[in-house]
């Protein structure tokens, strides 16, 4: 695509999941993971993306970067356009030129997602020498550079994961994600496997680059503090849909879907009287049994018929907020 | 560097004493069993003086602990006794049968390792395709076949059948395809499995998603940073299997007529060439440790995570 035909598209969008449906296959049972899901990010926007275990996180970032599992994971339906053009249609040489280049993505288990054999600088390193095309020793001097950036010395550059800690390993798959200045950094409960000191750390640094690269950041998390700490946008999953659509402050002051809801009010609050925690009822939807209708309606206080029947479409509150839910709007009105 | 040094003297040390235990326990083993040296030396018509002649020449007469120290203090001057069957020093009978054994189980050992390597990476990145499928049932094949069998089998339908190949002997390249396939059979189907497994289990590790997720090709991926730690069970298994390599060739020697060391062990079993046997098999034990020694050393140099210490 050319320059011209670029701008056309250039309306400050980014990225756009459109209706994607992703399903994984394994000895004849279906888990569907991901079920009719919509998003947009612009530029230098950060989202959070927010929901239970098994709501399809992950799998939403894996399918952006087109690396769900061989022979296991499928994209069924939909589509995702980065800068336009969609990612289905790319060819391996081309994804290739954008994963780690125009993406990066951070995962979520430091202690399994840095290569036991290999130096960090190697592995911080490997990217630059893909896309820059640096030499080693150009290589190596950037990958010290990034090191430094997080907070880790650059004598370290030459040591092993196994000699790092939890949270020094994360700041290394933060620096490795990184190391190409990409235009969308994706991170996968960056702080899920961290204890909680560390937790602010790593919050700290990412909230720094975040400002200083003025990337886009897709923050997958089921922290809505993380959220409302580093994002100005939050998407809600549940089963693979996302539920509800704001920024943060709309969505989280005034919910309209029930879940969204649910989970606002399961947070212990520090300051005031104490109240009991109110837990939302049930366990995530089994993705290989998901119910009719709205997939969160056996657990929800509020079903109508219609909510059983009928897939709510994510609908208009307001121009920062959208929610998928029959009978939730009127959330706002009795908070 | 210096760790690794003082390591290695370290295992040397133990193996040393490793050996000395291989070389009781051997000494003990063989004259547990029935038969006697002097007897089957003097002949059937022997008289018994003629057989107790025989035993005090032989050094029989002794008591087992001095024959014992006598046969250690051979060896700690480079001597491993004098085989009365061949009638000359052990040394000798070795140098002679040495080579062909050499040659026989190295040819084993590398096409197996080379071959197990390729295939079970091949299969182990196309999991589920048809390479997969022939890699698995090469596995189970070859580890559910006797080398026995596998041998009389080669033999059947490319020597006698086919008329392509020595059923047996020593001689030029041909007489060592059918020997060479045998030896390293077994072992190059368990290592398949093995190398594909371990593949199939690194392929689905984060660090690998998080490598493609860098931009770097399927194929570089596959081959740069799985294969690295994909390798490393392999590296072990490939110590041992040097290890084994003499052990491996007894059963097949015997088969094609092989004038190799396993060939002589059974005859010096047989003739109760006591001398033979425990050199022999100090042999192999030597070769045994070594390959474990070795397979502990590559496993530091491809692992990081190894400490010496």
């Amino acid at each position: 695509m050319n320059e011209k035909t670029r701008n056309e598209h250039d309306n400050g969008e980014l990225l756009r999941i459109e209706d994607l449906y992703v399903e994984y296959v394994s000895g004849g049972a279906v888990s569907k993971a991901v079920n009719g899901l919509n998003l947009t990010l612009s530029r230098g926007e950060a989202l959070g993306l927010v929901g239970e275990s098994g709501a399809g996180k992950t799998t939403t970032a894996l399918s952006i970067l087109q690396l769900l599992p061989d022979h296991v994971g499928y994209i069924r339906k939909g589509d995702i356009l980065f800068h336009g053009e969609s990612m289905l249609k790319k060819k391996e040489k081309e994804l290739d030129e954008i994963r780690g280049k125009k993406i990066g993505m951070v995962f979520a288990n430091p202690l399994t997602s840095l290569n036991p054999v290999f130096t960090v600088g190697h592995q911080i390193a490997m990217g630059l020498k893909k896309h820059h095309k640096l030499t080693d020793k150009q290589a190596e001097e950037e990958a010290a550079k990034l090191l430094e950036m997080v907070g880790i010395a650059r004598y370290r550059l030459n040591d092993y994961p196994h000699q790092f800690s939890g949270g020094m390993r994360q700041r290394v798959g933060i620096a490795a994600a990184l190391s190409c200045n990409p235009e969308l950094l994706i991170a996968d409960e960056p702080t899920t496997a961290l204890d909680v000191t560390i937790q602010a750390q790593i919050l700290e640094i990412m909230k720094d680059l975040e400002q200083k690269y003025n990337m886009a950041l897709i923050m997958i998390t089921h922290n809505l503090g993380i959220v409302a700490e580093l994002c100005q946008k939050v998407a809600i999953m549940y089963a693979g849909e996302i539920v509800e659509y704001g920024t943060v402050q709309e969505v989280f002051e005034h919910p309209a879907h029930w879940y969204t809801y649910g989970m606002l009010h399961a947070i212990p609050k520090l300051t005031g009287p104490r109240e009991p925690l109110e837990p939302i009822p049930g366990t995530v939807a089994n993705s290989q049994m998901l119910p009719g209708g709205c997939k969160f309606h056996t657990r929800c206080r509020h079903c109508t018929v219609q909510c059983e029947k009928e897939i709510p479409k994510l609908m208009k509150i307001n121009d920062d907020h959208y929610a998928a839910c029959f009978s939730g709007v009127g959330v706002k009105k009795e908070d | 560097m210096k760790n690794q040094r003082q390591h290695i003297r370290k295992r040397l040390l133990a193996s040393v004493f490793v050996l000395i235990g291989v070389t009781i326990v051997v000494f003990a083993l063989i004259r547990l069993g029935n038969g006697d040296p002097a007897a089957m030396m003097a002949g059937d018509l022997a008289t018994p003086e003629e057989i107790e002649d025989y035993r005090i020449r032989m050094g029989l007469d002794k008591p087992l602990i001095v024959q014992y120290f006598t046969y250690m203090a051979g060896l700690f001057k480079g001597d491993l006794g004098y085989s009365y069957v061949y009638s000359m020093p052990v040394r000798d009978v070795l140098a002679k049968r040495m080579p062909q054994t050499l040659m026989l189980s190295l040819t084993g050992f590398a096409w197996s390792t080379v071959f197990s390597i390729v295939f079970g990476i091949v299969a182990g990145t196309h999991q589920g395709s048809g390479v997969d499928f022939a890699a698995m049932f090469f596995a189970v094949l070859g580890q559910a076949m006797s080398t026995v069998w596998l041998g009389f089998l080669l033999i059947l339908i490319f020597g006698v059948k086919l008329h392509l190949l020595p059923i047996q002997g020593f001689g030029g390249i041909e007489h060592l395809i059918m020997p060479g396939l045998c030896c390293g059979f077994g072992q190059a189907a368990s290592q398949t499995r093995l190398m594909r497994s371990s593949m199939v289990d690194v392929i689905h590790e984060d660090y690998i998603t998080a490598t493609r997720a860098r931009g770097i090709s399927r194929k570089v991926t596959n081959m740069k940073y799985a294969l690295r730690n994909a390798m490393l069970p392999i590296v072990t298994n490939i110590g041992f299997a040097f290890g084994k390599l003499f052990a491996g060739s007894i059963v097949v020697e015997n088969i094609f007529n092989w004038p190799g060391m396993g060939n002589l062990m059974v005859q010096a079993i047989n003739s109760r060439d006591y001398q033979l046997v425990q050199s022999i098999l100090l042999i192999s034990s030597v070769m045994l440790v070594f390959g474990n020694l070795l397979a502990d050393l590559l496993y530091t140099v491809v692992d990081p995570r190894i400490s010496l210490n």
